[in-house]
């Protein structure tokens, strides 16, 4: 008598045949890749192949092969990718070359961040600047012409026209060198003028660095009383004598609690030179750029008067130049 | 056909239809792989980059450190061999030059550790 059976065991056969084919594609015989792109690097990989890439930048400066490189790791936003690094780094406690280095490459990939952000516009004839993020005006006027090299020298006697929409400001300044002379681009004529979204195009606008040379010294102290500010917050602006924004300077806050260190330059999109902390209440303190910069101090958490009684948060701004 | 036969061609199928999943359809994704894997081209490009480093910085341990995670392949034969093929390339002559430099202070440094250059 014959036993029917069925064609269950064509199944089982095909199950069979697929367990061990499977098998051997996934477990014996992979696919190998042994000829990968730094895109399918592993995250900390390729936060060393970035760093990489901003040292090579630091030493040779050439933007459009940093560019080409930062394009193999495919990130969504390069410019976030280097800033948060940086970040990382700073907050890791790592190398303080390779966080001047990732902030440096940031900034010369954004040289016009988003928002009224340091962004410089050269012209023939003008300069338009968005110095600081509120609505604030700064205009300096030169004192002499232009020379024949574009550079006009001019005397530091920037007037402050702090003119503020719902705000009152309180203008505290400090010339901390009043022989020093300041060279600044042609026309100066700082506005706070809204800028277009940033875009990575590489500019010819040359990006300063934090490089050796004389210790900082506070240039001006500003009280800005914004009542859109929900906490207190110490603004520092750091420049060069040519009044170029200097990124990766190290800002050193000192207090009873103890000390902080950062770098100017980690918000891009406040600015190259620019840094900020939220001050403590009650908490007073010093700060300076640099080991050997000039340290200003009784800097405590700012409280504004309102017109109509109460108070409100305040900011400090110091502006800091590298003579 | 007897019924084994039919069986054995069911597993081989299976088999057919396993390997084309496993390696074509979804094959193992390596998502996470390391410098080590990377084409040869982007190595040297990597090791171009260790250079230029090295111009700015002048450190060759941090040189060495950078070049190890590229393998275990001694940093020197690295270097040699990137410089063989940034000119099989066609590497502009400054960058392979800079790759000499980078070369000649890992030696310096080898020497100096009691190392031979390849």
């Amino acid at each position: 008598m014959k036993e029917e059976r069925g064609s269950w065991y064509l199944l089982t056969g095909l199950l069979i045949g697929i367990a061990i084919g499977l098998g051997y594609a996934w477990v014996v015989q992979p696919v190998r890749y042994i000829n990968t792109s730094p895109a399918s690097l592993r995250a900390d990989f390729k936060d060393r192949y970035r760093a990489l890439i901003a040292a090579a930048y630091a030493s040779n400066k050439d933007l459009v092969r940093a560019k080409a490189r930062l394009a193999l790791l495919k990130d969504a936003d390069v410019f976030q990718a280097l800033s948060e690094q940086a970040q990382r780094t700073l907050a890791k406690g790592g190398s303080n070359d390779e966080v001047s280095a990732l902030g440096l490459l940031a900034l010369s990939l954004g040289q016009v961040p988003p928002g009224p952000a340091a962004a410089i516009t050269n012209s023939p004839a003008t300069v338009t600047r968005a110095v600081v993020p509120r609505t604030r005006a700064v205009s300096a006027t030169p004192l002499s012409t232009p020379t024949s090299t574009s550079i006009p020298t001019v005397i530091p006697t920037e007037t402050v026209s702090d003119t503020l929409v719902g705000l009152s400001l309180v203008v505290n300044t400090q010339v901390a060198r009043p022989s020093a002379t300041f060279t600044l681009p042609p026309s100066p004529s700082l506005t706070n003028t809204p800028l277009p979204r940033r875009t990575n195009t590489p500019t010819p606008t040359p990006v300063a660095s934090s490089t050796p040379g004389g210790p900082f010294v506070l240039s001006k102290r500003l009280q800005i009383c914004d009542q859109e500010l929900d906490k207190p917050l110490i603004e520092i602006q750091a420049a060069s004598l040519f009044g170029q924004p200097v990124p990766g300077v190290l800002v050193i806050v000192s207090s009873t609690g103890g000390e902080q260190r950062f770098y100017t330059g980690l918000k891009p999109e406040k600015g190259a030179g620019y840094a900020d902390f939220i001050p403590e209440q009650g908490v007073s303190y010093t700060i300076r750029l640099g080991e050997g910069g000039q340290p200003v101090s009784e800097l405590t958490a700012l409280e504004c008067q309102r017109l109509g009684g109460g108070t409100f948060w305040g900011a400090w701004l110091l502006k800091f130049v590298q003579p | 056909m007897s019924r084994w036969i039919r069986f054995l061609i069911a597993i081989l199928v299976g088999i057919s239809l396993g390997l084309v999943y496993g390696w074509w359809i979804n094959p193992t994704e390596y998502v996470a792989t390391s410098p080590e894997s990377l084409k040869f081209d982007y190595k040297t490009d990597y090791v171009l980059m260790v250079a230029e480093a090295y111009k700015g910085e002048g450190n060759t341990l941090l040189a060495e450190r950078r070049l190890g995670l590229l393998g275990n392949t001694p940093p020197l034969q690295m270097v040699y061999q990137a410089i063989v093929d940034a000119q099989k390339i066609g590497y502009q002559e400054s960058d392979v030059q800079l790759m000499q430099t980078l070369m000649s202070a890992l030696q310096t440094g080898a020497i100096i550790q009691g190392t031979q250059p390849p």
